[in-house]
């Protein structure tokens, strides 16, 4: 077959199929006529033919270098580029299904205006097309507005930390940058800081060469971050031993030699237990704790109480296997405790935090922080400084007090911003002050605890502009919207924060351009700031400027790294254990001093999660995601949507049929805020008292026409918190608990 | 360079992880059908489960469903027209100039590995990527496979592995590991290591070509069910003509872009109309 008929093969086999039919019936009875062969099409598609261009994924933070393979225009395939140390030639399944959403015809394509003045879950916006001249006047017009009549803090920005984006806030003068932080890994981030970085919390493991995984409630394989089920595999491979402590047999679970099902919210009665076998007996590595920890001699009187038998009345776990466990632990080296955000020491329970602060003293005493088998931190090229690399005129004064209460967390508020727990809160009752405009990146209101309540706040704003490339349920609440490009148009530089065992930077140029009229986020940035006379903020700044800053400092240039054949800068670097941690005693505090200064305890003494099942709640509820979804965002993606199209009420099997529930059937599910409706999913791999929600679903936007209806949101059922709840609750992570409640579950 | 006939893939089951990343890759790339599956990772629950500390013996099992392309294929010896056929590198394919979609094949796999692709009038199986091979190159499924779980090598370094591993894993307290396929239907290309018996991920033990099949596959009136087919093909070919039709309109009301196929909850069986008015209905609610 020649090179011509193979291309229109492939450029429309179906239609060739559908014309070629007929003479494959006369082929089939013995005509001769040659008949279309799929087969022949599929030749084009291996890698050898394609252009390859180098990108990296954004699909999470990993950042993954990726070669995407394009035929005629089209993306055919994403590899994993084989230098890069984050993607080692693999990708997880959310890239490889990332094409579908670039091609997705619901995205959004050019700037809208709301028409429609109500606003509210399943209202139809009445959007109409305007040009980006037109949003950003209207964007500036109403902010400015806000900030006449009730002060720049009268502005929230809903968004991840970004630099142009953080500029803007302050030339506003607003301290009001919510952001899914306290949802997520707060509390990790909490201990972490005090107790070894005086910073931020790494998630790069070199579990490849533990022999013993332990983990609470984190499902790493059923997350599917490339390097961790990477990670997890190679030590299974290895003869590693794992040991899953979770309530729901997770896809780690599954993998696991042991299943622990835990009574939910009590890990940390297992974690203090461990502590006490562990220096009872003498069994942590003692060159590590003398050289590199201190406060080892608090934890003797610290965890006598906590023995394996007061444990068990906790947790339901019998006290010779939490012996057995601890023993195991300690004396199979190397061995690791993981935890990554949504686990039982991210911010779930009341107790998170000092279940993280637990896992660095047992993760401390058997030697595996900054150690081959553990725990890595990063490491990196030195960083650009915006500042210098765009100098500006001084920002205006501006008010501390936050519309989320957020400057209130003495540990948190320092370098992590916002809550998304508190913000209804905030601007429902006005506390402290009335808020009266959004601008609103990428976050997606289904995400907030209890989105219903979120979207009555939302209702109360006077103005919201949304940063989205889909028409999410965000966007439906927005009076204007602007689209930006996927990020397989787009250039960029990645550090690979989940895996950088050596300093490695990637790039990426546009592998298609959609033709869509989008507008990259930094650039938004700096023309709605032109549009509200702060243009001078912005003096020479720009998305590719500051892409070069980034490169120089590490370097190198983007003129010279756009055309690199790899598309990574760094080489490989041996490993070299830290002698050092930033804290105040340069060791690991086990004993933490930075707690005890910012009044909270030094050691994470036994505390219950905030609100168990009860008679008219008897169930825990559980939360967790499919491996090919990434949390609300992929609900649209035709291809992950075959691949998992639901979700469901997760029931044990026994518990279900007592109460004559057969899977399939729909079941309510309902807490003190709110209810759901989902078919039943009966399984033995859960606990008796216990129901798991996947979450992601429950759309409601109905120009998403793959996701709208199908489903239920889980966060629809998690109580928001009032600014003097978060108070009360006194947690040095500032977890939004969002599994600390209970719940019922009838028959619909 | 070795043999290609010699080429085998190993699927190490202690290593999937369900995450269907084969899944989509093969879907994406060769554009397959929906709601049809080339490969796909089913879960097997195995074992008794009991409240406590551990768990039992309870376990969830992923097992990759794909053509493990055996030696003696049930599928080959059932197709009337040789559309079902041995390559040069003896892989099991579809030659689709001769399918009469009668579905024999289908019904025939053991393994349920091919599936009856309605709208095309075609069946659908995996062909090991027999042009990647050809090239010298891995099937998708082995380089894309973020655990490598799916391995590809010689058939002496799959063995070779398969021997290795299995031993691991019964040190492990996996006493029923095993390597299935280095013997069934007289040697598979596509192994599959075990952490349970077969029986527990749903395989058959021991399997064998029914005589009956047998008996067909040596008929020599094989030409009268020819017509037979024929006939079906021309039914086949009005009823898929219709149902393009509707998918279209599907399309159209969903705005989907034409290469876009799937809509959520439409199999082709589905009567579109119910559906839509199923979907009005839940708005309502």
């Amino acid at each position: 077959m020649n090179e011509i008929k193979q291309k229109e093969m492939n450029v429309n086999r179906r239609n060739f199929l559908k014309l070629t039919l007929g003479g494959g019936a006369a082929a089939a009875v013995g005509l001769g006529i040659p008949k279309f062969a799929h087969a022949e099409a599929e030749q084009s598609l291996v890698e050898p033919r394609s252009k390859v261009v180098n990108t990296f994924c954004s699909v999470c933070g990993g950042g993954c270098a990726i070669k995407a393979h394009v035929v005629n225009d089209r993306i055919v395939h994403l590899e994993g580029n084989p230098d890069d140390q984050a993607a080692q030639g693999r990708l997880c399944v959310k890239a490889y299904a990332a094409p579908k959403t670039l091609y997705d015809p619901d995205r959004l394509k050019y700037p809208m205006k709301r028409t429609n003045p109500e606003k509210g879950e399943g209202v139809d916006p009445g959007f109409v097309q305007i040009s980006w001249d037109e949003a950003l006047e209207l964007i500036a017009e109403n902010f400015n507005k806000a900030i006449d009549e009730h002060g720049p803090e009268s502005i929230i920005f809903f968004m991840r930390g970004q630099d142009f984006a953080n500029r803007l806030r302050n030339a506003i003068g607003t301290p009001n940058h919510v952001a899914h932080q306290s949802t997520c890994f707060t509390s990790q981030v909490a201990s972490w800081y005090a107790q070894v970085t005086g910073g931020g919390r790494p998630y790069i493991y070199d579990l490849e060469n533990c022999k013993y995984i332990m983990g609470f409630g984190f499902d790493g394989l059923g997350k599917s971050k490339n390097m961790h089920i990477r990670n997890i595999t190679r030590a299974l491979s290895n003869n590693a031993k794992m040991v899953i402590l979770d309530p729901y047999m997770s896809v780690t679970a599954r993998k696991a030699h042991e299943w622990i099902q835990i009574k939910p919210g009590t890990d940390l009665a297992f974690a203090l237990a461990m502590i006490h076998v562990i220096v009872s007996e003498g069994l942590h590595d003692e060159e590590y704790v003398e050289n590199y920890t201190s406060g080892f001699e608090y934890l003797e009187d610290f965890s006598r109480e906590y023995t394996p038998e007061w444990a068990e009345g906790i947790t339901e776990v019998p006290a010779e296997d939490i012996r057995r466990i601890a023993r195991e632990f300690a004396t199979t080296k190397p061995a690791h405790i993981f935890t990554h955000k949504r686990d039982a020491a991210g911010p779930n329970y009341a107790n998170s935090t000092k279940l993280a602060q637990a896992i660095v003293i047992l993760n401390a005493l058997v030697g595996t922080i900054e150690r081959e088998g553990g725990l890595l931190l990063g490491r990196s090229f030195p960083s650009a400084n915006f500042d210098e690399t765009f100098p500006r005129p001084d920002f205006p004064e501006r008010r501390s007090d936050r519309i989320d209460a957020w400057e209130q967390r003495e540990i948190m508020s320092r370098f992590t911003n916002g809550d998304f727990a508190t913000v209804a809160d905030g601007i429902l009752n006005e506390k402290p002050y009335p808020t009266k405009a959004a601008l609103v990146r990428k976050y997606n209101v289904l995400a907030f605890p209890e989105a219903k309540r979120m979207v009555e706040a939302f209702k109360k704003l006077d103005f919201m502009a949304v940063c989205e490339i889909y028409p999410s349920e965000m966007a439906m609440m927005a009076d204007v919207v602007l689209p930006e490009p996927h990020w397989l148009e787009t250039s960029g530089v990645s550090t690979r924060s989940f895996f950088s065992r050596w300093p490695q930077l990637a790039v990426r140029t546009p592998v298609v351009d959609m033709g869509y009229d989008t507008k990259g986020f930094s650039g938004i940035i700096v023309e709605i700031a032109k549009a509200m006379g702060l243009g001078h903020y912005f003096e020479g700044a720009s998305g590719g400027a500051w892409n070069n800053a980034v490169l120089e400092a590490a370097g190198t240039s983007w003129d010279e790294m756009k055309d690199d054949p790899t598309g990574l800068w760094g080489e490989e670097k041996p490993f070299e254990p830290r002698e050092e941690f930033n804290t105040p005693s340069s060791k690991i505090e086990l004993y933490s001093t930075v707690m005890e200064e910012n009044g909270f305890d030094p050691l994470p003494t036994w505390r219950p999660r905030r609100e168990g099942p009860n008679d008219e709640y008897p169930f825990n509820y559980l939360i967790n995601r499919p491996p090919m979804h990434k949390m609300t965002e992929s609900q649209n993606n035709t291809l992950v949507m075959e691949l998992y199209g639901e979700n469901n009420a997760i029931l044990n099997r026994e518990t279900a049929e007592n109460m004559g529930i057969k899977d399939g059937d729909l079941v309510n599910i309902e807490s003190r805020v709110g209810k759901i409706q989902l078919k039943a999913k009966l399984t033995d791999g859960i606990r008796h008292d216990c129901v798991c929600v996947f979450h992601g679903f429950g759309h409601w936007s109905r120009k998403l026409n793959v996701a709208y209806g199908i489903g239920a949101n889980d966060g629809d059922l998690i109580p928001s918190m009032t600014h003097e709840e978060m108070k009360e609750l006194h947690d040095p992570g500032a977890g939004a608990c969002m599994t600390d409640f209970p719940v019922k579950v009838t028959k619909a | 360079m070795s043999n290609r006939n010699d080429l085998t893939m190993l699927v190490d089951h202690s290593l999937c992880i369900g995450c269907e990343a084969c899944t989509a890759v093969c879907k994406n790339i060769y554009d397959v059908t929906p709601s049809i599956f080339r490969t796909k990772i089913k879960e097997h629950d195995t074992g008794q489960f009991y409240s406590g500390s551990s768990a039992g013996n309870m376990r969830k099992l992923y097992k990759k469903d794909a053509c493990f392309h055996c030696s003696e294929a049930s599928c080959v010896m059932a197709c009337p027209t040789g559309a079902c056929r041995k390559n040069e590198d003896d892989l099991v394919v579809i030659d689709n100039r001769l399918c009469i979609s009668c579905n024999y094949c289908a019904k025939n796999c053991p393994y349920n590995a091919i599936s009856y692709d309605r709208p095309n009038a075609v069946v659908d199986k995996c062909s090991l990527c027999e042009y990647r091979i050809k090239e010298g190159l891995e099937p998708f499924c082995s380089t894309v496979c973020p655990t490598t779980a799916v391995r590809f090598g010689t058939r002496d370094e799959m063995m070779a592995y398969a021997e290795n591993r299995i031993q691991d894993l019964q040190g492990q307290g996996y006493v029923n590991a095993n390597l299935y396929g280095a013997t069934e239907f007289g040697g598979q290309r596509v192994l599959n290591l075990l952490d349970e018996s077969p029986q527990q991920y749903g395989l058959p033990v021991n399997p064998e070509i029914p005589l009956s099949l047998r008996l067909w596959s040596s008929m020599p009136l094989r030409p009268v069910a020819l017509l037979a087919g024929a006939a079906m093909v021309g039914f086949n070919f009005l009823h898929s003509r219709k149902y393009s039709a509707k998918a279209e309109e599907v399309r159209e009301k969903h705005k989907m872009a034409p290469h876009c196929h799937f809509a959520p909850g439409i199999d082709e069986d589905d009567d579109m109309e119910a559906l839509e008015r199923k979907k009005e209905e839940d708005r309502m609610k």
